[in-house]
């Protein structure tokens, strides 16, 4: 039935030749669709074609020869930019305490819901502040990625890194626990930097700057 | 060409078995050529389509749902996943919508960087699109070289958002961080080489005799059809109407721009090929003059009822932390108004509207999504019904439809 839908209208391959006014603001997008008859031989051009395909034996490779291992030359792993959106650590504070307070805005900002925290008193020797967390739990089998966690946290205790190769061959262990996020931190040698999620831009801020991913 | 349903007729006038003219075939919904999980139930005489059924629903998300749980900045998450060619439009159509409703103003760099970021968006849709036409068609290497560009684009994307593909990139009021300092350097870097890009792609598909035809004449629409169908973007311009959303409702700041809308009169596949060319090439043209004119300056509003002060701000002043917190906690956060709004941005495949209604606390009540796809999908009865089996996989390539948006 729809068959014919196609010949009963206006603006069609046939009528194009008259050239229908061009509304303004618009133009004719370049281009001929009558072939010439050399274009119709066919050969010439797929000639053509092979020979621009051969001349790309020649370019550069773009692209990088991953085996996984050599995670510092930039042909065998590619290295994000700083300010990537990679896997999390958490970050500590002067006295080598964790520096969250368990507020749980990560927890709440967090479109996945993959953030779990349990707060507890400090212990007596903690003078800061009233809480820290027993138990945070990042499940990133879950998380997105999306950064709101950092952009979240009010005493910039969280963060992502630039890891993002993100494998493992057990479920659990890709819950990472308070522990582990720390361990991260520390790992990578910024436990302890300050790391602007939002670099200049809005007055009042003095870019600083960020810290070193791997 | 004649009728090919006459022609097959020609052929084998014998073949008229009810078995034979019955036949039906799915395409998809684990066919390559559907790029994304479709199917279409055909009914074939032949090689030739009688019936065509688009059926979608295989990658249903639930997205439209989803974002009656989370609040409106989170929803920015979602946005991305709808459309995995171009994320990044639609989370600045998105946040478009959400401003509208609230009555935010973006500041001008906030308007200028999203505008070239959504240009380079459009960039590495309608790129990858060309090439996937081209290797439907048979042309494998073009594809190849083509996914080489959009690498370059997202590595410029992880540079500026922090991720290649769930940029995740814009918030209410503005972006979540301001580009780095050698954003300008990064994308002249890349639009200097890509006209010549755009050249070589020319040079192998445009006066290529198999591609010509394949695509000329094939799945023409008429103006007509495109109009009642809801149809936009490149589809609906190949088809001779100069509607354009950045034109006819001009949203950022895309009047301060030079740039025209590219048209074609003949409705076909080839037509639709030419007009994402020539837009490519516009979209160079606008990245260009932003570029020149970028300004200084916060890109967020600074209003912080609606968006989160700065860190150093958080972390010195009580006012900004009471801020800090009111926005990000359940139950306060970014609270617009009562009532409903539609805006709509062009996106690379045509018109992409959010339309949200707010009953005035911190979760939508209800975000519906307008894919441009979807329209896109509904003619393709129309352009392949009594045609060629192979020229539907043509068809299918040039409408670009992405199933993420279909299914929301
Ligand atoms: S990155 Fe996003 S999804 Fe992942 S934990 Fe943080 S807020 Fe949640
Ligand atoms: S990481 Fe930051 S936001 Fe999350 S609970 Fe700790 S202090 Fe609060």
């Amino acid at each position: 039935m729809a068959g014919g839908h196609g010949h009963d209208s206006h603006g069609h391959a046939e009528t194009a030749t008259a050239t229908p006014p061009i509304p303004e603001g618009a133009f004719l997008a370049p281009g001929n669709t009558e072939m010439t008859w050399v274009e119709k031989l066919y050969l010439p051009e797929i000639m053509k074609g092979l020979g621009n395909t051969f001349t790309h034996l020649f370019h550069k490779t773009f692209t990088v020869d991953y085996d996984g291992t050599q995670r510092d030359d930039p042909r065998k792993f590619h290295i994000p930019r700083e300010g990537y959106r990679g896997e999390h650590y958490l970050k500590k504070d002067e006295a080598g305490h964790v520096k969250c307070v368990a507020c749980f805005m990560c927890a709440a900002a967090c479109p996945a819901e993959c953030i779990h925290i349990e707060a507890e008193a400090v212990p007596a020797d903690w003078q800061d502040r009233e809480r820290y967390p027993k138990r945070f739990e990042i499940d990133l089998l879950r998380c997105i990625y999306c950064g709101m966690c950092e952009e979240a946290c009010p005493v910039d205790a969280i963060a992502l890194s630039t890891t993002y190769n993100v494998v493992a061959d057990q479920r659990e262990a890709k819950v990472y626990n308070r522990e582990k996020l720390l361990h991260r931190g520390e790992e990578l040698g910024i436990s302890l930097t300050k790391h602007h999620y939002r670099p200049d831009g809005i007055p009042g801020h003095v870019p600083e700057k960020k810290a070193g991913g791997h | 060409m004649s009728n090919p349903v006459e022609t097959v007729e020609k052929i084998a006038p014998n073949a008229t078995s009810a078995v034979y003219k019955s036949m039906s075939l799915n395409l998809g919904p684990q066919h390559p050529a559907t790029h994304g999980t479709l199917r279409f139930k055909l009914e074939v005489n032949g090689e030739v389509i009688a019936k065509c059924d688009p059926e979608i629903g295989f990658l249903h998300t639930g997205f439209e749902k989803l974002g009656e749980y989370r609040n409106y900045n989170q929803f920015v998450v979602i946005s991305d996943r709808a459309n995995y060619l171009s994320p990044l439009a639609n989370n600045i159509g998105f946040a478009m919508a959400c401003e509208e409703l609230m009555d935010v103003k973006v500041p001008p760099r906030g308007q200028y960087v999203r505008v070239i970021m959504a240009e380079l968006a459009r960039i590495a849709d309608h790129i990858i699109s060309v090439g996937l036409q081209g290797m439907d068609l048979g042309a494998f290497s073009t594809m190849l070289w083509t996914f080489i560009e959009r690498e370059k684009l997202y590595d410029i994307f992880e540079a500026v958002t922090g991720a290649r593909l769930t940029t995740s990139w814009t918030r209410i009021g503005g972006i979540f961080r301001d580009v780095p300092k050698d954003f300008p350097d990064l994308v002249r870097g890349f639009i200097e080489k890509f006209p010549a890009v755009l050249e070589e792609i020319e040079y192998m598909l445009s006066r290529n005799r198999i591609f010509m035809d394949r695509t000329i004449g094939v799945g023409a629409l008429s103006r007509e059809h495109a109009i009642q169908y809801g149809v936009s973007g490149p589809v609906l311009r190949a088809c001779g109407v100069a509607y354009d959303v950045r034109k006819s409702r001009p949203y950022l700041c895309y009047n301060d721009f030079d740039f025209k809308i590219p048209v074609r009169f003949e409705g076909d596949v080839y037509a639709r090929y030419l007009v994402r060319l020539a837009e490519m090439k516009e979209s160079i043209k606008i990245v260009k003059q932003a570029l020149e004119k970028l300004p200084e300056g916060p890109v967020s509003a600074l209003d912080h009822k609606v968006t989160l002060p700065s860190k150093d701000m958080v972390y010195q002043d009580m006012e900004s932390l009471i801020h800090h917190f009111k926005i990000i906690m359940p139950g306060h956060g970014v609270i617009p108004p009562k009532g409903e709004v539609y805006s709509c941005t062009e996106t690379s495949n045509g018109e992409l509207g959010y339309y949200i209604v707010s009953d005035g606390t911190g979760i939508p009540y209800r975000i519906r999504i307008r894919p441009p796809s979807f329209y896109q999908l509904q003619t393709f009865p129309l352009q392949t019904e009594g045609k060629m089996l192979s020229d539907a996989v043509a068809v299918l390539s040039s409408l670009n439809v992405i199933a993420g948006e279909l299914d929301r």
